[in-house]
């Protein structure tokens, strides 16, 4: 990508105004999560006179059940939720792109094998597995919990990959390689994946709003130890565990967490759907 | 033919898979299970003393937890056979016996759910594509966008504390009002109808924008196609070659999409039937896994994915049917 195409992305970003809107979302986010804890400091010792005060200059978002401040928490939290699906999204990432180059690229028994085990994994319901294997395994690591977060996802990716690499493995190009005697994993890695980093990086968005949708529901149900302040836990909390839901005036302890996911959710969508203008000029309309 | 086999092969060799998968998955858990099933014994009271704990547990498990891995995993194996599941360890009812009892419940909610965003989302996704460039549809798409990016549980819980807490006029909890005696009187089903209503629109708020935007995205293309031009060239009215010509054509994709949901409606959501305590198949799978109950889990998994597998290969097969330039080959 040269000085050029920099241009060129990030001015059909600004023009597209949907694709505009979720990349400042999502910067913003990524912002809190990276600035917010060095600022705002996150102080979870009970006040009990402070127990679901109203928001105030002091408190902006006011209290929750045992009278911590909520927007520490949202703040402490988006570094959570942010760590836990970049994390589980370069998982999915990197297993479904390696399953799908080989197969592809090798073809015959190996591709065989891997093909087979692909259409089995994409046959197990995503969410039951990943509830199952949270309520297992039960761990607080967030490269487990993105492992388990992964845990069918990379199957879909696997399979696009490998009709792609189908397709380019005829091109010129890559049959020069081959007769220049260079070895299978060296076209895979060397020629055939630099072609498909754009279509990866698409993919990538969509695994990370796939893992945002699981990782928050895993700690929303309340199946995964995790942290405090993740916002699944603090819905957690709000619904099952203090009850604040049924007290008429913790209502912006509820709604707090609720409206950060929705805008975190809607931002990456968003910007996801730019993204694909971006790298998919045929699907503008 | 071959293709036919090798397909419902695949599909066996998935339920394999699965039981298989489930089978070890506990033994993944930490700790022996028979000492889980010991310990949730006796702190719930159940048993009295260590040992009519032991005696219970041992009653309760299907296998011989002495005996090799292999020898129960094929004991697993014949008794789901016999359609034993074994019991669920919280509430002592066999777990096929709470799977008969729940799975109609979550598929009247999703099927209801399933049919209103299928035709919601079909019928509104057409109508974007003919007023392709307008204002309305610009407005329609970023409103779409934003539901179809709303998680179903969140959607649930959003409506739970609006329509339930804030302003009570939904009812809270069930699948029906416990004064009302069950039966085919109109009580009933109203109240049954009137339990079922937020689930319902939990589902169908955030999965009707999905459908329309797919078909909207494939109405678009086919709005491209030379076929189309000729159809406008002969003078054909727009409403007839929406219908006639992108209606038709655009709604392929969209039937395999739906026999998917198909499969997938058979387990409901574990969350959003959590939050209105809906007496589903998901409510159970969340409650089995808070209350580490594993037999009920594990029964409910297998047929959650069973299900799942026979709607793809049903979806395979109808495919090859329905769309007549899609020649499976090898």
């Amino acid at each position: 990508m040269n000085i050029n195409d920099v241009k060129n992305s990030l001015r059909i970003i600004v023009e597209n105004k949907r694709a505009l809107l979720g990349s400042i979302i999502l910067l913003s986010f990524i912002l809190m999560a990276l600035l917010g804890p060095l600022v705002v400091p996150l102080d979870l010792n009970p006040k009990f006179d402070q127990v679901y005060a109203p928001p105030s200059l002091e408190h902006p978002l006011g209290c929750d059940y045992i009278g911590v401040d909520i927007l520490s928490e949202i703040i402490w939290g988006s570094r959570d939720v942010l760590v836990i699906v970049f994390i589980a999204g370069v998982i999915t990432v990197v297993i479904g792109s390696i399953v799908g180059l080989i197969s592809g690229y090798f073809g015959g028994i190996v591709d065989l094998i891997l093909n087979t085990l692909v259409d089995i994994v994409l046959t197990i319901p995503g969410l039951p597995l990943v509830i199952v294997l949270a309520g297992l395994i039960q761990t607080r690591d967030p490269i487990s919990i993105g492992l388990i977060l992964s845990a069918n996802s990379w199957a879909w990716l696997a399979r696009a990959i490998r009709s792609q690499v189908l397709s380019i493995r005829e091109r010129d190009f890559i049959e020069a390689s081959r007769a220049m005697g260079i070895g299978k994993l060296n076209i895979v890695f060397g020629d055939v994946l630099p072609i498909l980093m754009p279509y990866i990086g698409i993919n990538f968005l969509f695994a990370v709003v796939q893992a945002l949708y699981a990782s928050v529901a895993l700690f929303f149900i309340g199946v995964l130890p995790f942290s405090t302040v993740h916002w699944g836990t603090m819905l957690n909390i709000a619904m099952q565990v203090s009850g604040a839901i049924f007290v008429p005036f913790a209502r912006h302890y509820v709604i707090a967490p609720i409206i950060f996911i929705v805008l975190l959710q809607v931002g990456l969508v968003l910007f996801s759907y730019g993204i694909e203008d971006i790298f998919n000029p045929r699907l503008k309309s | 033919m071959k293709w036919l086999y090798r397909r419902v092969l695949l599909a066996l060799l998935s339920v394999f898979f699965t039981v298989v998968l489930t089978f070890f998955l506990i033994r993944l858990m930490p700790g022996n299970p028979m000492d889980v099933y010991v310990q949730i014994l006796i702190r719930s009271g159940r048993a009295r003393t260590r040992e009519e704990a032991i005696e219970r547990a041992k009653s309760l498990m299907p296998l011989n937890m002495n005996d090799p891995l292999w020898k129960q995993l094929i004991d697993y194996i014949a008794g789901l056979l016999r359609g034993d599941l074994g019991r669920s360890i919280s509430s002592f009812t066999p777990v096929s016996e709470i799977i008969v009892k729940s799975l109609p419940w979550t598929v009247f909610v999703s099927s209801i759910a399933l049919a209103l965003s299928f035709s919601i989302g079909t019928i509104l996704g057409l109508v974007l594509a003919y007023k392709r460039g307008t204002v309305f549809e610009g407005f329609s798409v970023t409103v779409l966008t934003f539901l179809g990016a709303i998680p179903n549980y969140i959607m649930a819980l959003i409506l739970f504390y609006i329509l339930t807490i804030v302003y009570p006029i939904f009812p809270m909890r069930g699948a029906y009002d416990s004064t009302i005696a069950p039966g085919l009187s109109l009580d009933f089903i109203l109240s049954v109808l009137k339990h079922a209503m937020l689930p319902i629109a939990s589902y169908v708020l955030t999965d009707f924008s999905g459908w329309a935007l797919g078909i909207r995205a494939m109405a678009t293309t086919i709005l491209g196609e030379d076929y189309v031009t000729v159809a406008k060239a002969r003078g054909l009215r727009e409403s007839k070659i929406i219908t006639n010509y992108v209606g038709r054509n655009s709604i392929l994709p969209q039937f395999t999409g739906l026999i998917l949901s198909i499969g997938f409606m058979f387990g409901g959501s574990p969350l959003v039937e959590s939050i209105f305590t809906y007496p589903g198949i998901g409510r159970f799978f969340a409650a089995a896994v808070s209350a580490r109950d594993y037999p009920l889990l594990q029964g409910l998994f297998l047929m959650l994915s069973i299900t799942v597998i026979v709607a793809n290969l049903i979806a395979d097969l109808l495919y090859t049917q329905i769309d007549p330039r899609v020649k499976v080959g090898d």
